[in-house]
């Protein structure tokens, strides 16, 4: 691979929350067409690696570039407009508002196509449109998952940072959102950065797999090269690599 | 009784105009400014020394008061508050106070300790067994409509939606391509533009003294804590129910209940029950006060 397909490159990043550091030089990058699974421990810093290619960290050292421009100093905001799309693992809606204007919120960049655009977040969730004039806050944790990748969809972006999208949800709905998610993929070809603790899922999806321990690489390596038994003992020892 | 409705209506009206300044801050920073007080006293001064201009109509005068409050207002940010975002919530609303008596220093300094008053003429409309006047339906008019338009850019503008996600939830809003800094420099314009028209409104209704703000603090804060400052229309309905218990307490001849002598509580002690409005809600809501932080 060359470096003109890498589409989000995290380089050396050591960055936490005020005096906090979470993340140890890390490094990671995401290419054209990948799906990449991050995995770790809960509190390894998975969240953290995502917020922070978003922006929403303190960055002590280490650069961000999204393609080829470099995005470290740029504030989420004008992320967001270079083409991250985001979905946090908590808090990912506005709850006291509708959600119809969460989705508009998630075209603010894009007001004029909004209402062609919305189309198709509704054909992807149809549940979304019945639910338009709810309240955010009102929504099962189904309804309200698919709104927040609805509505980071309606950015348009041109790579995807998901943290966490199947967690708590039913089985049923777990289905339906890595369908979606996998329909999106496709479709579109977005690369997406996927933190998941469901493994088996999220390995379905994916084509490479990193694993992180205490806020630093632990593994990088294609889907096919790893062994579960390997990743289990990543995830449980905090660190043990034996292959 | 007709009288009090009135009288609250008109005090409502300015006390809104200032108090949702106060919630549109503490919605998006989440701290209490005390400087917003200050920022109605500045308009209601330049709205004085804009009128003063030969030529210049009221209207434009006080127009230009709020463009030049809010600004005012957008450099108290920038100098002062923008440095301090990450700051606790208490440590914000320490810092207002200084600022808001730096802000009472420079008045005092420009303005001098005396009062002044504005040449406002107004008539007085008798309806029933109450009066108002010409100028008191004005004020009311001017707080509904500017209330009304509040309304309609929160609710039904892009940028005005982008204010309410950035308070619903700062990092998610961000996220969605909101410029987060550019729309809280907005918010302090909006606010000190408001708050310069509430001012100029009390110094219509009373006249200009340098210590308006303290006459206004309790009853605006309290109004702001009452509505429990969620929802920057909480704050008209605070204002509301404020006024009203305020004008009510003086209205009632207690004496007189309780069948002896006529007694009524005296004027001078209705802003007290701002203060134990305030303390009601704390008590019972402590959680949405500005004065109990987060
Ligand atoms: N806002 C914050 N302020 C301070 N520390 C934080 C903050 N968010 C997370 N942390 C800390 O950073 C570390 C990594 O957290 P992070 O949320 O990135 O982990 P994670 O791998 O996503 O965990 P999980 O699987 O539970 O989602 C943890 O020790 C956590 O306590
Ligand atoms: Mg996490």
């Amino acid at each position: 691979m060359t470096a003109m397909t890498d589409v989000l490159t995290l380089s050396k990043l050591t960055a936490g929350y005020g005096p906090i550091t979470v993340l140890d030089d890390l490094s990671l990058t995401l290419r054209a067409g990948e799906v990449v699974a991050l995995l770790g421990a809960n509190g390894s810093g998975k969240s953290t690696v995502l917020k922070t290619a978003m922006g929403l960290t303190h960055v002590r050292s280490g650069s961000i570039a999204l393609g080829a421009r470099d995005v470290t100093q740029l504030p989420a905001h004008g992320r967001a407009a270079a083409g991250l799309g985001y979905v946090p693992q908590t808090r990912n809606v506005f709850g006291d508002m509708s959600v119809a204007d969460n989705l508009r919120m998630g075209a603010y960049l894009r007001p004029k196509t909004f209402e062609q655009e919305v189309e198709k977040v509704f054909a992807l969730f149809p549940r979304l449109k019945e639910r338009r004039r709810a309240l955010a806050g009102n929504l099962s944790g189904g309804e309200r998952r698919m709104l927040a990748i609805g509505s980071t969809l309606l950015l348009n972006p041109s790579v995807l940072l998901l943290d966490e999208p199947s967690s708590d949800l039913a089985p049923a709905t777990v289905d339906l959102v890595f369908e979606a998610i996998a329909d999106v993929h496709k479709r579109l070809s977005i690369p997406i950065l996927l933190v998941e603790q469901n493994v088996t899922k999220a390995l379905a999806l994916a084509s490479r797999v990193c694993v992180l321990v205490r806020g630093h690489e632990a593994l990088d390596a294609p889907v096919g090269a790893v062994d579960t038994h390997d990743l289990h003992a990543l995830f449980l020892d905090g660190g043990v690599r034996t292959s | 009784m007709l009288q009090v409705l009135f009288n609250s209506l008109v005090y409502a009206s300015m006390i809104a105009v200032i108090a949702v300044g106060v919630a549109l801050c503490y919605s998006i920073l989440r701290f209490a400014n005390f400087a917003h007080i200050q920022f109605a006293v500045v308009g209601g001064y330049l709205t004085y020394s804009f009128a003063a201009i030969p030529g210049l109509p009221l209207p434009a005068a006080v127009a230009l008061s709020a463009v030049a409050t809010g600004l005012i207002a957008i450099l108290v940010d920038i100098l002062v508050f923008s440095r301090l975002r990450d700051i606790t919530p208490e440590g914000k609303m320490i810092v207002s106070w200084g600022v808001a008596l730096f802000i009472r220093s420079v008045v005092a300094i420009i303005y001098g300790g005396g009062g002044r008053a504005f040449d406002i003429s107004s008539e007085a409309v008798i309806v029933g067994d109450a009066v108002f006047t010409t100028l008191d339906a004005l004020v009311v008019a001017v707080a509904a409509v500017l209330m009304l338009l509040l309304h309609l850019f929160l609710n039904r503008t892009r940028i005005g939606s982008g204010l309410r996600a950035l308070a619903s939830n700062a990092d998610l809003a961000v996220t969605r391509g909101i410029p987060g800094e550019r729309l809280i420099r907005l918010m302090w314009f909006l606010s000190g533009a408001l708050a310069a028209i509430g001012g100029t409104l009390l110094a219509f209704e009373t006249r200009l003294q340098p210590n308006m703000d303290l006459i206004i603090l309790l009853p605006v804060f309290a109004a702001v804590t009452i509505g429990g400052l969620s929802n920057v229309f909480g704050a008209v309905l605070g204002a509301l129910i404020l006024s009203f218990a305020q004008n009510l307490l003086i209205y009632v001849d207690f004496g007189a209940l309780v069948g002896g002598d006529s007694w009524q509580i005296p004027t001078q002690f209705r802003d007290y029950v701002a203060v134990l409005a305030l303390v009601v809600v704390l008590l019972l809501r402590p959680r949405l006060s500005p004065l109990a932080g987060r």
